[in-house]
């Protein structure tokens, strides 16, 4: 932080093409921060753009109500996939530039399989328990929602899946696969 | 693509598609749509990544110490699991005091 501002407030004031090129150009650790940071924002803006748009089409083409169980069913699954995953999708970050540097191959390519494999089985498992709660509450629950909720279980172990992918493919820096 | 954007756009394009072929949409074709969305999605991550892994690191031995991924992941899945449930819990509990 204080090399950075130190070298900002003595380079001479450049163009805004040549500070641009200069930020996101080189091969400084500062520079590739700033791409990568620059790619996040960019994913970030389109998939909240993605997810307004998205959010208005679908509530007018399946109708106020079921629309309501759309969303009750993605909250359970955004919820619980999250946490499936154990923290995994971020502990990746922590545990993979740990593993290579310390030069532990084995135990870095048994992370890359295991952790997938892990989640997937335990998701999956867990899913299957959820379907099972979700037959033995539906005398409770809104007739319209068992169904969409049993999809959304079938849903579940891909969600972690991809999540734990997500880990491991921001611990290498691949913004645009996570 | 990030898993966000295939995702959506995948769920859009099924909706979407079944909306002009003239089905009845309801939330149970909407779950259908993202299921498939989700799946898909995550199969065509796991293929760049394996491809790309291939590429990182050389085949060989594996070793698994799940205890140590646990004990790192465990307080981080407080952390975020406490987060997620302040976030969502609103949307769970509203759903029980919608009128029908």
């Amino acid at each position: 932080m204080v090399v950075i501002d130190a070298q900002s407030a003595t380079a001479p004031p450049a163009g805004v093409i040549a500070r641009l090129r200069a930020m996101l150009g080189g091969s400084a650790e500062a520079s590739v921060t700033t791409r990568l940071a620059g790619t996040i924002f960019i994913i970030r803006v389109i998939s909240a753009a993605l997810a307004y748009v998205s959010q208005i089409l679908l509530a007018r083409w399946i109708g106020g109500s079921d629309y309501g169980v759309y969303v009750y069913v993605w909250t359970w699954v955004l919820l619980l996939g999250s946490m499936m995953d154990f923290g995994i999708s971020a502990s990746a970050q922590k545990i993979i530039p740990e593993y290579r540097t310390g030069g532990e191959h084995a135990l870095l390519r048994g992370f890359l399989s295991g952790s997938r494999w892990m989640t997937f089985v335990v998701s999956a498992a867990a899913s299957a328990l959820l379907a099972g709660v979700v037959k033995s509450l539906s005398p409770w629950i809104d007739a319209n929602a068992v169904l969409p909720l049993y999809i959304g279980c079938i849903t579940l172990p891909a969600f972690v899946v991809a999540n734990t992918q997500d880990g491991i493919a921001r611990s290498h820096d691949w913004m645009r696969l996570g | 693509m990030p898993q966000f954007i295939v995702r959506q756009s995948l769920i859009i394009g099924f909706t979407a598609g079944a909306f002009v072929l003239g089905f009845d949409l309801g939330a149970t074709a909407a779950m259908l749509a993202s299921a498939a969305a989700v799946w898909i999605a995550m199969i065509g991550q796991m293929m760049v990544l394996n491809r790309r892994l291939a590429g990182h690191i050389e085949p060989g031995p594996k070793a698994y110490d799940f205890r140590g991924w646990l004990a790192i992941s465990l307080p981080i899945l407080m952390v975020e699991g406490f987060y997620l449930l302040l976030s969502y819990t609103d949307v769970l509990v509203l759903q029980q005091f919608r009128s029908f």
